[in-house]
Formats: C-alpha cells, structure tokens, sequence
C-alpha cells in the first residue's frame, strides 16, 4: 500500500473515440484525455454521471492506457454502467484520475509473474501485462502469464488480447473455457512456476490466493501477491473515508487499521490485509 | 461595481459565505489538485477526536435518488496526529485568507474538552462542535437530541475554547428550536445546522441492508428543502449567527439558504459529485447579487419575505 508518490489527480471532460459491447452487458469505452498521459496499470478513473439523480462517481479500473487515450472495460450493472454504455463516438464524460497506487511493478524485475484476472478483474491485467511485457528485455520479468477465469464460454471478453503478450491460460467455474475451476485450481494443477503474482477479482478469488501465497510462504518460498481491492466511493481521492479495508498493521492515515482503498490500494500485498 | 461578499460569524470575517462541510472536505489537503482551496470563505475540517477513531465496519456509503447515505463512523487519527500532520498545512492556507473552522467530536463532555484544549494556542479561527456523536454514558442517545445534555455539552465547551464555537445540531429531533435555544442559553457562539438524517437502505434482491451499520446519515440535494425548513426555524429562535447546510448544490441554493435566515453555507456531498463546486457557487453567489444589485451579500440573511 505504497501511496504513489507523485499524485497529480485531475479533473477532466473527455471524448469518447469509440465504443463497442464485446459481450452482453460488457462494453469497451476508449476515450481521448490527458489524463491517460500518468497512468499505471491498477489505477482507477471516476466517472461522473449526467443525471442528477446520481451524484457519486463510478470508479472504473484502468484496462489500458497510451498518450492521450484510455481505455475502460466495464459490465452494466446498474444506472450509472447503463448511462456509460450509452456513450457514443463524439460524447463527452467527466471524470477525475488518475486514481490510487496502482501495482508495484518493480517486484517484478527478474522475476517469474503471474497476472491473475477473475470476470471484470481481467480489464487491469491487460494494461499490467503490456507494460511487462515490454520491459521483458529490460530488467523486466524472468517470464510472464496470465491465468484468466470466466464464469462460463458465454462471458469471455478480451481473451485475444492478451495472446500478445505472454501464454495465458483460462479457467471457467462450468468448465466450457479452459480449466473447469477456480483460477488457483488452474495455477495449481498446470504447477505453474511463480514469484509474484498481481491479481484483480472478485473476493473469494483473492482470499484464495491470499491462502495459496501464504502456503507458498510457509513452504519457505519468497513469494509477493499483489490484490487489487473494491469498496463503495464518494470521493475517490481520500477525504471521505468511505472505502477503507482492514489492515493487519495500524494504517498511515488514521493511526488505526483502517487504510483508504482509493489512496492506500487499491493494490495491497496481501499480508497488508487483515483477511478475517 | 462587485458586491462584497465578506460575512461576519462570532467576530470573524469570512471573504466569502462559503465554507466545506465537515468530513466532506478530508483536511482540504486532499483536494488541493483539484480546487484552489484560497477561495474558499473558510475550510471545515474533517471530525477531530481525543484518540484515534476507527469507524464503522464497510460498506459506509450508499447512493441514495440525488444524495447518499454515509455510516463513515467518524475515522480519524486523533488530535495530536491532527496538529502534528494537519496543522502546518491549514495555518498556511489560514495566511492566505482563508478561515480555518476545526470540528470536534466526541463520545464524553470530557473527550470535547481534550480536544478543545489542545486546539487552545493553535492558528484556528473557529471551532465546530459535533453534538451528533452519541454519549455514550447515556445509551445511543446524541448529544444535540437531549436540550439538557446540549446545553451542558456547550456550557463546557465554551469555558475551555480560546475560539468561539459553533454548536451544529442534528435534525434528527423533533423540534429544532428547542436545540438551537439550549445551545444558544449554553453560549454557543454561533450554530450550524443541518447535520445528516438518519436513514435506511435495503437491497431488495439480496435481501440486506446496504450499509454495514444498517442506518446511515443522509446528505445531498434530496435534504435541501428540509434543511432550509430547519434553517428558518432554527434562525427565527435565536439571536446568533446560523450557518447553513445540507443538499446546496448551487449558488441559488445558498442564497435560498441565506434568505431563510443563514449568515454563512456549508457546501457538503455536492463536492464529491464536483470537486470545483463550491468555487462555482461563489461565482454564482456573485452573479446573483450583481443581477439584484445587491451591495453586501449579508443583507440577504433572513431577508425572504412574507
Ligand atoms: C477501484 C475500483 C475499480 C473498478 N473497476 C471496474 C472495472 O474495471 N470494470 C467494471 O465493470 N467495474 C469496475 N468496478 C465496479 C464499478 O465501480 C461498479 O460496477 C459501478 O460503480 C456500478 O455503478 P452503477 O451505477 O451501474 O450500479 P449501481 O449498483 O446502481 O450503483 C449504485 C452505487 O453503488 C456503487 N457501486 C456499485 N457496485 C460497486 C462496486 N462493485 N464497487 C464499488 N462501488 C460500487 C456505485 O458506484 C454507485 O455509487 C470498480 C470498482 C472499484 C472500487
Ligand atoms: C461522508 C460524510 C462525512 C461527514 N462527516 C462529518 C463529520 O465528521 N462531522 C460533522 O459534523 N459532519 C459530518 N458530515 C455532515 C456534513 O458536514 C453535512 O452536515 C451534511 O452532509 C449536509 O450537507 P450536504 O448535504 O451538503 O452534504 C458528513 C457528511 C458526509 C456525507
Ligand atoms: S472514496 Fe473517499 S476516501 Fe476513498
């Protein structure tokens, strides 16, 4: 939970370039701003909705980002999904970024890495995986792989994508893609090889692999797992005190343990958690 | 010519009526990027308390049709980690011409007073005691709920404070002006009202209560009418200055809020739906007293008529 020293947190109007639904209830949104220009991958943007009705911003992770365009992955859940996934070519959206610490890149030098990605976790991990990737040559990851896990064959979106940038493998809680199983069931029983592991999911998901890099640990092995948490926002840059997680150590902010998912996180290794 | 915009609380001159509402604003630092905090009238911030506070239990927030409901718990790091941390930050903006409101909470008379005495020689301008915490030697109950208990609260906040101080009350109460006058009788110096309303989410589909503490403050547009109610009549029972809050979200809301009888606005949730908003609403305040011709925005407190 290293707070990202250089926080230069804007607000901005941008344009959406275009956007298309690459599943049911799943949209891609590309947009044309600035604030792409310092973004790290497990950062967030807010976005704000048009209708009154609905005044806190939709916390959205970032799935890739280049000068001057970012690019958001999001499934319709609600109102304010459902007014973004109105958005045509040409709109406007308001927003604020880029937000939160993002994961430690640095762990990964020279190391064997696994980004792990579970239903719309799987977003951030594109954007992890391409900077890696690229770094490979350079200090970069020993090797890289994505380990992807779906509900069922219907809901895969951006498998492709990640084709380019190191092996993937798949799991589906049905079976009808890749492993028939959990993600860790997938990491166990392909016995693939790993020192760092950064990872973005729903809880169960992350719990389990708090356990497996716990069990590593006590194996001896010197293993880091990056999680990326969630929680309810309203401010999304740290004054409203909404979205703590609880901490195993007394949290920097409010001496307590209690540390700000949007400052703090939203990436903690997992021993900064209080998992119980 | 431009209007002034100065209004005075308790002897001290705010540039502008515009202030952040408590635990709304973090301790202004955090916004720092995103609004240029010297034009604020004055910066309110974040419930400081004797010790650290962990708060509530996640989630602390629900949305709520045009507000939101907030079980926050009141997290913070206690007085000295405040002086410490915070402090060096809002004398420096207190320099440049903003005013520097601090809130107090508190779960003891004797929990008030540690912090009101450790704020004694510090650059604070004002103080805002939160009487919305409950006492925890009387049940559930909350300060500003019980006259008797408000009015004793303030009598021992006052005697200590090297400030004036600000009683803000909760609405959660049958009848204001009986809080506003026990505030008043214990010698406040001035009152801010309206702290959040109590209230409930369920989501109908799981079957459970959105927030972890069941209940929750609600804040936004959706309670602007009612706080302008709670404003009028709380103004119209004392002779003290009341600063006025709850759901403003434009200049017409603040002035709406001053006509009813606010010296000063507190501009609270609209900041988390614009960070800029309150810099908009002073701009806003201007314009509307220039379209008036009004000379001096203070003539507009209590001003609505018939
Ligand atoms: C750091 C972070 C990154 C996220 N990244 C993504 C992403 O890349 N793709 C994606 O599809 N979703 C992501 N989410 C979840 C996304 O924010 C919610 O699905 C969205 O806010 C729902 O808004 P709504 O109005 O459609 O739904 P509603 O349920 O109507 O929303 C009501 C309120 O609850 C909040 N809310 C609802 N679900 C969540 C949630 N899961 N987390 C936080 N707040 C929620 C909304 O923001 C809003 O304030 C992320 C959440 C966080 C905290
Ligand atoms: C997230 C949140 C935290 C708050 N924290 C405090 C607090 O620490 N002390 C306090 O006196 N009021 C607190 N309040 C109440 C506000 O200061 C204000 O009275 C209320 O929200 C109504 O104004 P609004 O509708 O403009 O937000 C809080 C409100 C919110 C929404
Ligand atoms: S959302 Fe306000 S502190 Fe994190």
């Amino acid at each position: 939970m290293n707070e990202s020293k250089d926080r230069r947190i804007r607000e901005a109007t941008a344009r959406v370039i275009r956007q298309e639904e690459l599943t049911e209830g799943i949209c891609s949104l590309v947009l044309e701003t600035g604030l792409a220009d310092d973004a790290q991958p497990g950062q967030f943007v807010n976005l704000y909705c048009t209708d009154g009705a609905r005044l806190l911003p939709r916390p959205i992770s970032i799935c890739d980002a280049s000068e001057g365009t970012l690019r958001l992955v999001y499934r319709v859940v609600g109102g304010g999904t459902g007014e973004l996934s109105a958005l045509a070519a040409g709109d406007t959206v308001r927003m604020t970024g880029c937000l939160g610490n993002g994961y430690d890149l640095t762990a990964a030098a020279g190391k064997r890495v696994i980004a792990v990605g579970g239903g719309l976790g799987i977003p951030p991990m594109l954007f992890l995986m391409r900077l890696l990737e690229a770094d490979r040559s350079a200090g970069g990851p020993a090797s890289l792989t994505a380990v992807l896990g779906y509900r069922d064959l219907r809901t895969v979106f951006l498998r492709d994508d990640f084709d380019r940038f190191g092996s993937v493998v798949t799991a589906s809680d049905d079976g009808s893609v890749g492993y028939h199983g959990t993600v860790v069931d997938a990491i166990r029983e392909e016995k693939l090889a790993c020192d760092v592991l950064y990872a973005c999911g729903p809880m169960p998901m992350l719990r389990a692999l708090a356990r497996f890099a716990e069990e590593q640990r006590q194996t001896g092995k010197d293993i880091k797992c990056y999680v990326s948490l969630e929680e309810r926002m309203a401010c999304g840059i740290g004054a409203c005190l909404g979205c703590v997680t609880r901490t195993a150590a007394v949290d920097e902010h409010s001496r307590v343990h209690n540390a700000r998912i949007c400052v703090e996180g939203p990436v903690f290794e997992v021993s900064e958690i209080a998992w119980d | 010519m431009a209007a002034d915009l100065t209004v005075t609380i308790a002897g001290v001159t705010l540039k502008n009526p515009v202030m952040s509402a408590s635990g709304t604003f973090g301790n202004g630092r955090e916004y720092e990027d995103l609004i240029d905090l010297t034009r604020l009238g004055a910066l309110v911030t974040k419930g400081v308390s004797a010790v650290p506070w962990e708060g509530n239990p996640t989630p602390r927030i629900a949305e709520t049709p045009a507000g939101m409901l907030n079980a926050i718990g009141l997290q913070n790091p206690g007085i000295d980690v405040f002086i410490e941390r915070e402090m060096p930050f809002l004398a420096a903006l207190r320099g440049k011409g903003t005013r520097i409101i601090v809130n107090v909470c508190g779960h003891s008379v004797e929990e008030y007073l540690t912090v009101i005495d450790r704020l004694r020689d510090q650059p604070v301008d004002l103080l805002e005691i939160n009487v919305s915490c409950p006492n925890v030697r009387e049940g559930a109950i909350a300060f500003g709920q019980d006259p008797v208990m408000l009015k004793e609260v303030t009598e021992a906040c006052k005697e200590h404070a090297a400030q004036p101080i600000i009683m803000k009350l909760t609405p959660n109460v049958t009848d204001i002006r009986v809080l506003a006058r026990a505030a008043e009788e214990g010698g406040a110096d001035a009152i801010s009202l309206i702290n959040t309303l109590t209230g409930m989410k369920i989501d109908v589909e799981k079957r459970r209560f959105l927030l972890a503490n069941r209940t929750g403050g609600l804040s936004g547009p959706a309670i602007h009418p009612v706080a302008v109610r709670m404003v009028y009549e709380a103004s119209h029972a004392v002779s003290i200055p009341v600063i006025g809050m709850g759901g403003i979200a434009s200049g017409t809301d603040a002035v709406e809020m001053m006509l009813a009888g606010a010296a000063a606005v507190a501009v609270g949730t609209m900041t988390f739906h614009e960070p800029g908003a309150m810099v908009r609403i002073i701009d806003e305040i201007a314009a509307y007293a220039e379209r008036h011709g009004i000379r001096q925005i203070r003539e507009l407190t209590g001003a609505v008529q018939g």
